[in-house]
């Protein structure tokens, strides 16, 4: 128990003090097969990845809000990418549900989560606001309805800075 | 370790940090946990992520004793260096790949069931727009838990079976088309027990996969073979007609025909598919507990069937989903004169729904949609489930047909509403309701004095609830209660009286609450990143699935739970 405690206060003081938040370039597989790399987005202007699944309660609630801020930021330079984590079981629902829903971000798929243990998601959903310089602005796991407030004001303020 | 070295490194960390360009992030996972019934745990995983120009690495490191499922680790668990630069990556370490559909190679990591399916070594990749090729070879260790072997605990696996896995592929896309044909050898050092002798097995694998992208419809299939006979076909087709998908799954799994006694042996029997063959399953992945804990589990060596989706608006912001889910066995096993079990006749290419074939048929059907100008979100469902889990008895004499088999059926009823009070607060309710019927089914043309049906409950069927009530104040914190009600117990499981927490105490006065397990727990964010969870009650035992895999998880009384996230 004290050796936990020891390593959970350590990491917790180094990540608070001096953690650096730059994200790698990441190869992002669409539903048709083709790759894409983050950067590529990052060029237009900041990038909200969102991690959610089909089988996700609260990431089918947030989405709403995430097409809304696609439409209404994306002529401002913001890219929406939805990574969906469903495995095989799943990945076929995927496309059927986006469209049912008439969503209009993008959307990606990472059946074995390797994108999202390389930006250290854990929960569902996870949202993750990255600037045009790949810095992250800021992050969320899970959600509560009302969050959508601090993420747009989020989103706000990474769209003034870029323009 | 002194603390003069975790102060060392914590130096370094800061140095690096500051004055590299060496760039890290990472991210904290820790779980403890306290139960009246010694369901302890203590787990702490810390993922770091590093970068350096072209370089990428990975460490996870893991401290548990012991964790919620699996075997106890103090030191490095996973890592892997990356370089990539121009069409080619390099990957040393810990890989995890996912080819086609998975029915030859699907590595993943789902700590929830304690399945691993990573291969420690290297990978080549080379790609441009239209080809891609892959090479990888090294190890697999997989643990999993058996009562063939001595030590049987459902917590901590007891058995391992060793792999050499070297395999390549090469794909290609070309504007909607994308294939693939690949190869995979696979060394396997199998351990018998019962003879104390580890046997040595080669096996080799060939596949191809197409899959077809369109605006209106998308369709694809994979096909692999195993050895000498094992073969392995999967194909689905969607359709989308306006905001409406239609869809068809079809599988159709062969690799080994085992009798109902060896069918789920995999310590004694060699062969069959292997751990990495994780395959679509086509049945519905279930987030609800009561419909989660009747999962069927799929044999991937022998399993044949088909699924149907429907999903679309049926009005504003009002979804409508159906799914149809049939599988069985290939062939019907029955006893000779002598009980042995010899395989029958077989089911063609489309599932049986005879009990005999191990039939599963399940029906779901939902909505999610808002009302209330977008203040209620709700999602209601509906599923029917029958499952024949096993075949204990099918013979065909001259003067007598007969046969016994454990079926399951169920009809559940999970139902969810979350309703927004205002910019800051909004309540969360569900309700879940579920008749299950599980036992022992007997049918014979002679008359018997065995009853048609014995159930494997005290009652003729069990009644299952689960009530939740939780409150969100955003962005900060969220609680629940959640009880979870039976009207009844399985006649096998002897427990002595179970522990009551204090919620349980105080519902004690408005029922018998010796079959309900009532829990409260509270999540706070620290801040956008860190996250602590906190858990008194009692949690329900049972059947935990995912990804067509199924562990039993012992129930967890009067304790409580405390978790913490955290991103570097």
């Amino acid at each position: 128990m004290k050796k936990w405690i020891l390593i959970s206060v350590l990491v917790l003081l180094a990540s608070t003090l001096y953690g650096q938040n730059k994200v790698p370039d990441i190869k992002l597989k669409r539903m048709n097969g083709k790759s894409v790399m983050l950067q590529d987005f990052l060029k237009k202007g900041p990038v909200l990845i969102n991690f959610w699944a089909t089988w996700c309660a609260p990431c089918k609630k947030e989405m709403v809000y995430l097409d809304e801020f696609e439409k209404k930021y994306t002529d401002k330079g913001l890219s929406v990418l939805a990574i969906s984590i469903d495995s095989q079981k799943s990945i076929s629902h995927v496309r059927s549900y986006i469209r049912a829903k008439k969503y209009s971000f993008d959307v990606f798929l990472d059946p074995n989560s390797q994108v999202l243990k390389k930006l250290n998601g854990n929960l569902m959903p996870t949202d993750i606001l990255i600037g045009q310089d790949g810095t992250i602005l800021w992050r969320h796991n899970g959600y509560i309805p009302g969050d959508e407030k601090k993420m747009e004001a989020e989103i706000k303020a990474a769209v003034q800075s870029t323009s | 370790m002194k603390f003069s070295r975790y102060f060392f490194s914590f130096i370094i960390s800061f140095w690096t940090t500051g004055y590299c360009q060496f760039s890290f992030s990472g991210a904290l996972t820790t779980n403890y946990g306290q139960s009246k019934n010694d369901f302890n745990i203590q787990e702490t995983l810390l993922d770091i992520n590093g970068n350096w120009d072209n370089w990428t690495g990975w460490i996870q490191l893991e401290h548990s004793d012991p964790p919620e499922l699996g075997r106890s680790l103090k030191g490095i668990r996973k890592f892997r260096l990356g370089y990539s630069s121009g069409a080619y990556t390099i990957k040393l370490g810990d890989i995890y790949e996912f080819w086609g559909r998975g029915l030859m190679v699907n590595m993943v990591d789902d700590q929830a069931i304690d399945l691993d399916t990573g291969v420690r070594g290297g990978l080549l990749n080379w790609a441009n727009d239209l080809v891609q090729i892959d090479l990888f070879g090294g190890t697999q260790n997989i643990w999993r838990s058996s009562n063939e072997v001595f030590g049987f605990n459902d917590r901590l696996p007891n058995y391992e079976v060793d792999y050499t896995l070297y395999g390549g592929r090469i794909a290609a896309n070309y504007h909607q088309w994308h294939g693939a044909v690949k190869y995979m050898q696979v060394n396997e050092d199998h351990l018998l027990p019962r003879i104390d002798t580890i046997e040595k097995v080669g096996h080799e694998l060939i596949g191809v996969n197409i899959e077809y992208y369109g605006p209106t419809t998308d369709f694809g299939f994979e096909y692999v073979k195993k050895d000498a006979k094992g073969f392995g076909f999967y194909g689905l087709i969607n359709m989308y007609i306006g905001d409406w998908s239609i869809g068809t799954s079809y599988k159709n799994y062969h690799f080994a025909d085992l009798s109902p006694d060896d069918r789920w042996d995999f310590v004694n029997i060699i062969g069959g598919a292997l751990t990495i063959q994780q395959m679509p399953t086509l049945f519905e992945q279930h987030a609800t507990r009561l419909l989660g804990r009747i999962t069927h589990q799929i044999d991937y060596n022998d399993e044949l069937g088909f699924d149907l989706r429907l999903k679309g608006p049926l009005f504003q912001n009002t979804i409508f989903s159906f799914s149809y889910a049939s599988s069985s066995r290939h062939k019907e096993w029955y006893l000779d004169n002598n009980w042995n079990w010899i395989m029958g006749g077989s089911s063609g290419l489309l599932p049986s729904t005879k009990p005999v074939f191990n039939a599963f048929r399940e029906m779901y059907a939902e909505l999610e949609g808002y009302l209330l100008n977008g203040n209620l979100h709700y999602n209601i469902g509906s599923g029917l489930t029958n499952d024949v889990i096993d075949l204990y008895l099918n013979r065909y004499t001259d003067s007598n047909r007969s046969y016994s088999y454990e079926s399951l059926s169920a009809t559940t009823l999970p139902a969810q509403f979350t309703y927004t009070i205002n910019q800051k607060f909004s309540l969360e309710l569900k309700y879940e309701y579920q008749e299950l019927k599980k036992g022992v089914n007997t049918y014979s043309e002679l008359p018997t004095n065995m009853p048609p049906f014995t159930s494997n409950f005290l009652k003729d069927k069990q009644i299952n609830r689960i009530f939740s009530v939780g409150l969100g104040r955003s962005p900060l914190w969220s609680m629940s209660l959640m009880m979870d009600y039976a009207n009844t117990e399985e006649r096998i499981i002897v427990e002595e009286v179970k522990d009551k927490n204090l919620i349980e105490e105080i519902l004690g006065n408005l029922w018998d609450t010796s079959l309900t397990w009532a829990n409260m727990e509270i999540s706070y964010n620290i801040s956008s990143n860190h996250r602590l969870t906190v858990m008194y009650g009692s949690q329900r035992g049972g059947v935990l699935c995912s990804n067509g895999v199924c562990r039993y998880v012992q129930p967890f009384e009067n304790g409580f739970k405390i978790g913490l996230i955290a991103v570097l």
